[in-house]
């Protein structure tokens, strides 16, 4: 992540740059935050879980979305491009005239990149931890076998899983779901 | 924290530069880290929660450190400077006196190194065996993060937002009300 500007920018200003621009920014308190490429790993990882999830829910009413939408708290002024999430129901929307800031996900998967795993870890957590209808929060990362699973318990709790096996499987709690490590990291080779 | 230099330091370098060092640093996997100074606030919460934990210790088989306790993890060749910790029973020291068996860790983080706290620093600590806790506590907002190890491979967090709430110890069985951790503090939420 990189600033781009020292002014403060409003959240309109962003919002209108935003929706204009050929790449995306996230946004928090004023300044815009370029994402960092990914990598092929970070995609196949990606579309493994999209795939997983989407077969999953395909007969659900919930739906996955990766990379392209734009998610914030009501109760913040933060907008992030998560890797995955997952609505259920009816997604609930910013703007109504634009369809593109959603509110409610139940899942936040983040993929780990080198320079931003320090802040999806702590920052972002605690921001993501102001939508109430969030339950999952998962962290995966891309040069090793492993996963953080948070799952929210009750408001101001939550369970940390970690997991390093490729034989582990993750209970996703939000869609009554059990995902195989070993299917999030097909055909990802590591380096031993 | 700053990178010092590029080059490769031994874990024996590390510790022979520290020994004489007129400030700490960390070390990590053959590179050392300066600790920036602490401001006005970290010093009072800090002193607080050494306060309240002090007196609730006073007749407990437990010793707290604050600041100057270097904590080693051998997993990562991890060396780091918590700034409270606790260790129950005889603590252990490695043969350059760090400490290796501390069950309760609490970081105040400063706006610097807040990311490192929360995320990297928790990742190397959950490698200590002995460690029951992680505390996070924030300086410029009432919000304490608690990490209480529940199993191998799992923790749960609870989080306290309000003045009139208290952290349950559960690894040295004692209480931190947030308005003890925060007496005398001045919120500015820049």
């Amino acid at each position: 992540m990189q600033t781009q500007k020292k002014k403060y920018i409003s959240p309109e200003e962003y919002l209108e740059t935003e929706r204009k621009a050929e790449f995306k920014s996230e946004y928090y308190n004023g300044e815009m935050f370029l994402p960092t490429g990914a990598s092929v790993k970070h995609n196949r990882i990606s579309t493994n879980l999209t795939a997983l999830l989407h077969n999953q829910l395909r007969h659900k009413p919930c739906s996955v979305f990766h990379s392209d939408l734009r998610v914030k708290s009501e109760k913040s002024e933060f907008y992030t491009y998560p890797d995955i999430i997952v609505v259920c129901g009816e997604p609930k929307f910013e703007e109504k005239s634009h369809m593109d800031t959603v509110l409610n996900p139940v899942i936040i998967i983040e993929i780990l990149s080198e320079p931003t795993k320090d802040y999806d870890r702590g920052q972002k957590f605690e921001f993501y931890r102001l939508i109430p209808e969030l339950i999952d929060y998962i962290l995966v990362a891309q040069d090793k076998i492993h996963i953080e699973h948070f799952t929210k318990l009750r408001e101001n709790e939550w369970l940390l899983k970690e997991f390093s096996g490729f034989t582990d499987n993750i209970q996703i709690e939000s869609i009554k779901y059990l995902l195989s490590v070993n299917e999030i990291y097909e055909k990802i080779e590591f380096v031993r | 924290m700053q990178t010092q230099e590029k080059k490769y330091i031994s874990p024996e370098e590390y510790l022979e530069t520290e020994c004489k060092a007129e400030f700490k640093s960390e070390y990590y996997n053959g590179e050392m880290f300066a600790l920036a100074g602490a401001g006005r606030w970290h010093n009072i919460i800090c002193h607080n929660i050494g306060l309240s934990l002090g007196n609730q210790l006073k007749d407990k088989p437990c010793e707290i450190y604050q600041n100057d306790m270097r904590v080693f993890i051998d997993e990562n060749a991890f060396y780091t400077y918590p700034d409270v910790v606790v260790a129950c029973g005889e603590p252990e020291f490695n043969k350059d006196e760090n400490l290796v068996n501390p069950i309760l860790i609490i970081e105040i983080l400063s706006p610097s190194t807040e990311k490192y706290d929360k995320g990297a620093k928790f990742y190397f600590y959950r490698n200590i065996k002995s460690l029951k806790e992680y505390i996070l506590v924030y300086q410029e907002e009432f919000l304490i993060e608690q990490f209480i190890k529940q199993s191998e491979n799992e923790w749960k967090l609870k989080i306290y937002n309000k003045a009139n709430m208290a952290a349950e110890l559960v690894s040295i069985d004692c209480q931190l009300p947030v308005s003890d951790i925060y007496n005398k503090i001045k919120i500015v939420k820049g």
